[in-house]
């Protein structure tokens, strides 16, 4: 058995050091692996993440939103590098003039009116004006606004399939997660809550006024409509006995969402207030037209007990709007989209497959990479051990800014963290560049919440002074960390494990200690047990969070900390700061509109109820014959601007980020 | 041995009952909930729908019996965190995709092990036992996660003759309902039973058939085959209907993997099984071959060959049969590194994932599965030991 156990190490040594000289070469290529595209007409794209579900309008996670986006089309789609709204099904939109209400002209309409959404030749001429890193027409020349767009199954797409669409997503019944992005538009906020109204079994009106706590109606033709979820109702019985007895149950139903077909091609949308970013959440996936004919057969099917509602999503139930028509579907294994030929847009789609592979380990997603057998893989799929290896030799790998902000709340709720001295104290001694610089990705140091945004720009700055920070930590009572029991005072920062999250929590925890005398403690749990601690707020001191951008607007990052969002994990509530934001998004004028978010936005930061760390980025793979893909702030590349390059040559316009 | 069988079977029920109990409520018990994520969270009302939806706003007891109502009639139920499937239809999609690389794996185990493991037993203290020895301490000591990731780097990436991950499908047939899983099963059972009666297990029931047939005992086979095969013809036709209950069945769909993508997940995956079939071979066969019987067998003038393979090996894989039982299910219900390394859509993943995801009901059903695959496995060790010990006898 000794001598077995000498022969043992002596082999694995031989295996390591054979394996190591083989690949001591050195590989000067400036590309990871094999540069020959394995097909011209397919595209592999390495997902990483199984998609829970490919209909647009359930998940809102970016994998399962990337392969719906590729099927199903919206009234505008994502433009492939600024993401800014381009034209899909409609062609032309009109704002009314407190922009409470948007009509869209979708594709086939003869005479639309307003503003022309910008198509593939204004992409073309965008490469021609320089303002592109590529030409994304490949020129091919945009079909004519006048003729309709198909469904896979040759019905012509109507408003009318809209107004279907978006009562689909917001109905309690679908449980969309993304349904909260139709709160902008008449009713929907009441039809997903699954709110009842009263109405007077006399007089047939709606019951205005309140409802006291023993159930007594105050009656109020002026006030607010009284309301209840059917839940309620049910868990209360008493309560609503009276009201019961002289009303009808009258719930918001799907139906009276505030979107209408004016006419086949003329969709109209009544918002409850004026949203002025309400084009830019069009692309995304809960708004994109989904078929009601295949759905509704399906959901026929499945009450015989034929089958699954869900069975439309099968190959050959499916029916699609978009570039691409799913053809196989192994889960864990691959997604197999063909070209759609009845796509309006398809005699400008190169590409005739795609194929997306969700490879979980990193590691094994660049050896597929680098042996040709993916493409290009999402934004993250690089082992981040990689990155520095690769970023200066390697042209393919992508290091794009994202959009996603990392931070620390602060339970303002528990003692000693409500006084705003002691939280200042803290941000101010961290060297968030010198985090940035272990972490390495080319990360962006962060004092504020949101990013840059054009035309955007709070007051609050932010910089690395410990010796303030242990002045106000020494006002607020704890001079050298010291509270006035005599203990040091204590910090815990609590995060999901993970070793990222670890090492930076290391950081935070030398530069506290060091710089306040004060005493950190690291507390890593389970995800799970994580989002419970967060969401009951059962966490002292900080949290780990991050939240990535869902549009194009700095209210998406600062909506998230009013007193009635669901994501507002600090305990801290301010109406002044609410009545900021309301006022802002109320605001048409663009400029305005700005100067009131960074108002609220330093409004924010003085209460400092987080310590902002660093902007993340995205780091992926992208062979250099894959043409039509470019990194952008969300990491969404509509499929159908993509193509391959069997020719490509180094140093045309195939610019690699290098940072 | 069939009252055996039919008894362990009968107990077995109840047991697999007695597991998801405890399992619905230890599940249940952990932190979190299906609907929290990192960072931006759901809407109240959104949230309201989504445990409507999954009927998870019902008090715990009457979710439990909702839930043993369904798996009663075999159905598991949906995918909290893939809505378009239902979980029978992910363990159908995802066991023949574990289970043909885990039988091929457990193929090259017991071939590699048993050859290697009776060679190092026969000549002891040999170079060959040696290197037996060496083959199994490294099989042990290294981890699936280090061997996996070292043969790509050889064989794939430096190389170039194998695929570093993903397999490759020849064939995709299906999906084949469970009804007619249970016809394949059921003639399987039929060539063991008839088997057994060959080997003269089945002693009693040709008893039992015997004045019919004046003790032929070619019509008595005869007899026995055709009732046993008819009886289980009624059982699936009587059960068609009821797999069907509201149109839930185990949708499987078998997959042909190519030999070349299959060669590496398969070997990582075998390396721990070879080291410890082999150890457990060699001992049997050391201890074996110092038996009286050998020397017996040797002295009656028995050719070497005979010896070994005849006598020696039947006493020495008594311990390799009872570890190779648990093995199988092991290999067969999935293998969560070698399917991450080797990107294999398999049990396993969904496993893990699903315990990640609090994806209860999907979390539930695997579990179901893989009990009763196990306690099947178990049963087959059990009945492979009658056959290859006769001192072992499952009347009592």
């Amino acid at each position: 058995m000794k001598l077995a156990g000498k022969i043992a190490v002596i082999s694995i040594c031989l295996v390591v050091l054979i394996v190591l000289l083989v690949n001591a070469r050195k590989d000067s290529s400036p590309y990871i692996g094999t540069t020959k595209p394995s097909s011209q007409t397919r595209l592999v794209y390495n997902i990483m993440t199984e998609p829970t579900t490919i209909d647009p309008q359930i998940p809102n996670d970016n994998v399962s939103n990337a392969i719906a986006d590729s099927m199903f089309d919206g009234l505008t789609e994502y433009h492939p590098q600024t993401l800014e709204p381009i034209a899909a099904l409609a062609t032309h939109y009109e704002v009314n003039a407190d922009s409470t209400q948007f009509t869209f002209y979708l594709r086939g309409h003869k005479s639309p009116k307003g503003i022309r959404l910008p198509n593939r030749d204004d992409l073309h001429q965008q490469f021609l004006e320089g303002k592109l890193k590529e030409d994304f027409s490949h020129g091919h020349a945009a079909p004519p606004d006048d003729q309709p767009a198909y469904w896979s199954d040759g019905t012509i797409i109507t408003a009318r399939d809209f107004v279907y669409s978006w009562q689909r997503a917001v109905s309690p019944a679908t449980a969309a997660a993304n349904a909260g992005q139709l709160a902008y538009i008449k009713n929907g906020a009441n039809i997903t809550a699954g709110l009842n109204r009263f109405r007077d079994k006399k007089t047939g009106q709606f019951l205005h006024g309140k409802l006291d706590q023993d159930g007594h109606v105050l009656e109020d033709p002026g006030g607010p409509l009284i309301k209840a979820t059917t839940k309620a109702i049910k868990r209360s019985p008493q309560q609503y006995a009276e009201i019961l007895k002289m009303a009808d149950l009258a719930p918001y139903t799907p139906d009276e969402l505030g979107v209408r077909a004016v006419d086949d091609f003329t969709f109209q949308v009544d918002l409850i207030q004026p949203t002025s970013f309400f084009l830019k959440l069009m692309p995304m996936s809960i708004f994109r037209a989904v078929p009601k004919q295949a759905i509704e057969a399906a959901a026929n099917r499945a009450k015989k007990s034929e089958g699954n509602a869900t069975d439309w999503l099968k190959p050959e139930n499916i029916v699609v709007s978009g570039a691409f028509k799913l053809a196989e579907r192994m889960p864990y294994d691959h997604v197999l989209l063909t070209k759609n030929p009845r796509y309006w847009d398809a005699a400008s789609v190169d590409l005739q497959q795609v194929n997306f592979l969700p490879i979980e380990d990193r590691v094994t997603g660049m050896s597929l990479y680098k042996s040709g057998n993916v493409d290009v893989s999402t934004g993250g799929s690089v082992p981040t051990s990689f990155v520095g290896a690769l970023r200066n030799n390697k042209r393919d790998l992508i290091i794009g800014p994202a959009t996603t902000v990392v931070f620390y709340v602060f339970n303002t709720t528990a003692k000693p963290f409500d006084d705003v001295r002691i939280r200042r104290a803290l941000d101010l001694s961290v060297d968030k560049q010198a985090i940035v610089d272990v972490k390495g990705n080319g990360q962006v140091p962060q004092w504020r919440l949101t990013p840059t945004f054009p035309d955007y720009a709070p007051q609050h700055t932010g910089r690395y002074d410990p010796a303030e920070g242990k002045r106000l930590l020494a006002a607020a009572g704890y001079p050298n960390g010291i509270g006035p029991n005599g203990a040091k005072l204590h910090l815990s920062i609590t995060y999901a494990t993970n070793e990222g999250l670890k090492q930076t929590g290391e950081l935070l925890k030398s530069f506290w200690e060091n710089n306040l005398g004060i005493e950190v403690e690291l507390q890593n749990m389970e995800a799970k047990v994580y989002q419970q601690a967060l969401i009951k707020m059962q966490y002292k001191g900080l949290v780990f969070l991050n939240y990535t951008a869902d549009f194009m607007d700095p209210d998406t990052y600062l909506s998230l900390f009013t007193s009635d969002s669901d994501s507002n994990f600090s305990g801290w509530k301010d109406t002044n700061y609410d009545d900021l934001l309301n006022r802002a998004n109320a605001e048409i004028d663009r400029q305005k509109h700005m100067e009131l978010l960074a108002q609220a936005e330093d409004y924010l930061m003085d209460s400092q109820i987080f310590v902002p760390l660093y902007i993340g980025v995205w780091s992926l793979v992208k062979k250099p014959y894959v043409k039509g893909f470019q990194d952008n702030l969300f990491d969404k590349h509509p499929l159908k601007f993509v193509w391959i390059d069997p020719n490509w040559q180094a140093d045309t316009h195939d610019t690699v980020a290098q940072r | 041995m069939i009252r055996f069988i039919f008894r362990r079977l009968a107990v077995m029920g109840p047991m697999v009952l007695l597991v998801l109990t405890i399992s619905f409520f230890l599940v249940r018990l952990a932190p979190g909930n299906p609907f929290t994520r990192e960072g931006r969270q759901l809407p109240d009302s959104v949230l309201k729908n989504l445990n409507e939806k999954y009927g998870l706003d019902e008090p715990l007891y009457k979710q439990y019996a909702n839930w043993i109502g369904r798996v009663l009639h075999f159905d598991f139920g949906p995918s909290i965190k893939y809505p378009d499937r239902n979980v029978n239809e992910i363990i159908g999609e995802s066991i023949t995709v574990s289970a043909s690389i885990g039988i091929f794996a457990y193929f090259i185990a017991l071939l590699v092990g048993l050859s290697g493991g009776v060679l190092a037993g026969y000549k002891k203290n040999s170079w060959a036992d040696y290197l037996s020895s060496t083959v199994s301490v490294l099989g042990v000591s290294v981890p699936n996660f280090i061997l996996g990731p070292l043969l790509v780097l050889v064989f794939s990436l430096t190389l170039y003759w194998l695929p570093p991950a993903r397999i490759e499908w020849l064939a995709i047939a299906g999906p084949i309902d469970l009804h007619w899983l249970i016809v394949i099963f059921s003639v399987v059972v039929i060539a063991i039973y008839i088997a057994l009666v060959y080997l003269g297990l089945g002693g009693v029931l040709l008893r039992i058939v015997s004045p019919l047939t004046h003790g032929n005992k070619k019509i008595s086979y005869a007899i026995l085959g055709s009732t046993g095969l008819a009886g289980l013809f009624v059982i699936v036709f009587l059960l068609r209907p009821y797999l069907h209950w509201q149109g839930v069945s185990f949708p499987l769909s078998i997959k042909i993997p190519s030999l070349r993508s299959i060669i590496l997940p398969a070997v990582t995956l075998s390396a721990v099984y070879i080291a410890y079939i082999m150890r457990l071979t060699r001992s049997g066969m050391v201890e074996t071959l110092g038996r009286d019987y050998i020397r017996t067998a040797r002295a009656k003038g028995l050719s070497e060959r005979r010896v070994i393979f005849v006598h020696a090996l039947r006493g020495a894989v008594l311990p390799v049969v009872s570890f190779t039982g648990p093995a199988l299910a092991g290999l067969i219900g999935g293998t969560v590194v070698v399917e991450k390394i080797f990107a294999i859509p398999g049990l396993g993943s969904y496993f893990i994932n699903a315990a990640f995801n609090r994806d209860y009901f999907l979390l539930l059903g695997i579990t179901a599965f893989v009990s009763t695959l196990l306690m099947l496995m178990n049963l087959l060790v059990d009945i492979t030991y009658a056959i290859i010990d006769p001192r072992i006898r499952f009347e009592r």
